[in-house]
């Protein structure tokens, strides 16, 4: 209980402290005390759901179930970014896991050269990839493209094969499962909790790259998404003529700010549930 | 066989590579001579020697692309320094702070501004870790224009905040190398051996320890500012100057009319600096390979 109390202490301060300093760099870090109190108005209006105007008169919204005239809807681009974010964690991970079981347990040599193959195509960066697809197909890319260079690009898929294979193999080479695979039980019944830990580890450590690559996906390619959001308010064009949004963009970098450190707090707790409670 | 072949095969695009870097030296053609036709084919004559044709200008394209290189050389290596430096402070920090700090001591001596920095430490790195890159570029680039004058200028301060908010890359593995050093007792036994901390810390520890490390993520690091900056010149938020960012920007209306495009040499100017980078990144990779293996030998 102290511990669930802790933590959620402290996400609640590292979103409010986040949120503060970004207020201020976008308010020329000028007039400290008046600024203070202004993001403090600012951030109860956010936790009731007013998150303001843009320059235009438009209202930004979470989701409507009318027209989108007058209107700047966060909830469906929300959506979007963060299922494709989960899909292409799940897509890498589950690949990694299986080709790195197979090269540990099984010991097979195709296993290692699918691998590395895989590895050497996770040095392109995605911008260069998204760059040179939105060349020949423009907005066209299927989706499924889209997953799988977010899943693989930017040594996204080789930093979690590496950390992977690393932990597997300890855990491999540990006492008790060598004692399990000379009694001939199951090993996968023994490895299982450790698994589950050191999965937790790892796929919250790949989150932030997925998640960058998921936007830079959504700003080159033009998906539908936070990226998008972000491009057609902030990128797009010579932007010199218009006023900052700045209601917009604290919005949108807040809720990337709470997802990021909710899957921090959760990580905590699962750990912490698995490590010392459920032993 | 094969090893030996991939390796001949990198080194000769890495000689290519550098070879690009350096024309603008070798050749005769400045940066504004007219050489030839717009979008002329390559030809090398008695007068000219033009190994990728010229641009939309009658511009030698090599001599042009060899001068963006070398603007992202510049760039990169300069953020690539400060992030090595910046992620040294922090990395020393997190090694050699210890788990169980139960002595208290007097304000202002010694060991407290050692424990300060310590905390210091850890504590920066663990904001740097938990904001995604692309949020600081995009609110540097944002506050930087918004500032300054100079996109030149604009762009050297967001690659140094990117510097510092990528720290984390190599700081968090120099910190843990450090730790495991101290609990193999490595570092109490160079100690014993009557060695000074600065010795210590820049011979022994950073220097034959890590420098297979320091290494490693000061090529990713100078791969990825380059990427940065073709991202920002895609948008025509880089520099004012020439960059590979900007000749790949300042054509991207073209893009999605790929078919439409009859001139041959046109297309060659619009898809070369996407196969350079594309081959850059491949050369990056196994340069990073070759590393890991000489500093593990």
């Amino acid at each position: 209980m102290y511990n669930f109390a802790r933590q959620t202490l402290k996400l609640i301060l590292s979103v409010l402290f986040s949120g503060f300093i970004l207020y201020l760099i976008l308010n020329d870090l000028k007039d400290i005390t008046t600024n203070t109190w202004k993001y403090f108005d600012w951030f109860s209006d956010f936790l009731i759901g007013d998150f303001g105007m843009s320059p235009n008169s438009d209202k930004i919204i979470v989701f409507t179930a009318t027209d989108l005239i007058g209107k700047i809807e966060i909830g469906s681009n929300y959506y979007h970014t963060v299922s494709i974010t989960l899909f292409s964690i799940s897509t890498v991970f589950i690949i990694s896991f299986i080709l790195n079981s197979l090269e540990i347990v099984m010991q097979t040599k195709k296993v290692k050269w699918i691998k590395t193959t895989i590895e050497w195509f996770s040095s392109i960066h995605i911008i260069i990839l998204g760059i040179g697809l939105f060349l020949f197909f423009r907005e066209d890319i299927p989706v499924i493209v889209g997953i799988i260079m977010i899943a693989i690009c930017s040594n996204a898929f080789y930093d979690l094969s590496a950390l992977q294979f690393s932990n597997l193999s300890t855990l491999y080479n540990k006492d008790f499962v060598i004692a399990a695979r000379a009694w001939g039980d199951s090993i996968w019944k023994h490895m299982r909790r450790s698994i589950m830990i050191d999965s937790i580890n790892q796929f919250t450590s790949i989150w932030t790259i997925i998640f960058t690559n998921t936007l830079i996906y959504e700003i080159i390619c033009q998906k539908p998404g936070l990226g998008y959001l972000l491009y057609t308010h902030f990128l797009e064009g010579d932007r010199s003529n218009y006023l900052f949004e700045h209601d917009l963009f604290m919005t949108l970098i807040m809720f990337i700010i709470i997802t990021i450190f909710l899957l921090n707090y959760f990580r905590d707790l699962l750990l912490e549930y698995l490590v010392y409670i459920r032993r | 066989m094969l090893r030996n072949l991939t390796n001949l095969i990198f080194t000769s695009l890495l000689f290519i590579i550098i070879l690009i870097s350096l024309w603008k030296n070798i050749s005769n053609n400045g940066l504004d001579d007219r050489v030839g036709e717009p979008y002329s084919s390559p030809k090398i004559t008695s007068t000219h020697i033009l190994p990728l044709g010229t641009d939309d200008n009658g511009n030698d394209y090599l001599v042009k692309f060899s001068s963006a290189f070398r603007f992202n050389l510049l760039i990169s290596t300069i953020s690539s320094t400060v992030f090595i430096i910046v992620s040294i402070i922090l990395g020393l920090g997190i090694g050699f702070k210890s788990d169980n700090i139960t002595k208290s001591y007097k304000i202002f001596s010694i060991n407290y501004i050692k424990i300060l920095y310590f905390h210091f430490c850890s504590l920066i790195t663990d904001i740097f870790q938990s904001i995604p890159i692309l949020i600081v570029l995009l609110i540097g680039i944002i506050f930087f224009q918004s500032h300054l004058n100079n996109p030149n200028h604009s762009l050297f301060f967001t690659f140094l905040i990117i510097a510092l908010f990528s720290s984390p890359k190599l700081s968090v593995v120099l910190g843990n190398h450090i730790k495991h050093l101290n609990r193999e007792e490595f570092i109490l036994a160079t100690k014993a051996s009557g060695v000074s901390m600065f010795t210590l810390i820049g011979k022994h520890i950073l220097y034959y320890e890590s420098k297979g490390i320091i290494v490693l993520q000061f090529i990713n690091f100078f791969l990825f500012t380059i990427m940065i900056e073709i991202f920002l010149g895609f948008f025509g938020k880089g520099a004012n100057g020439l960059s590979i960012g900007k000749l790949i920007g300042k054509d991207n209306f073209l893009f999605g009319a790929w078919t439409y495009l009859i001139n041959p040499q046109q297309k060659f100017t619009l898809v070369f600096p996407l196969i350079f980078v594309l081959v850059l990144c491949l050369v990056i990779r196994w340069l990073a390979h070759r590393v890991i293996i000489l500093t593990n030998n």
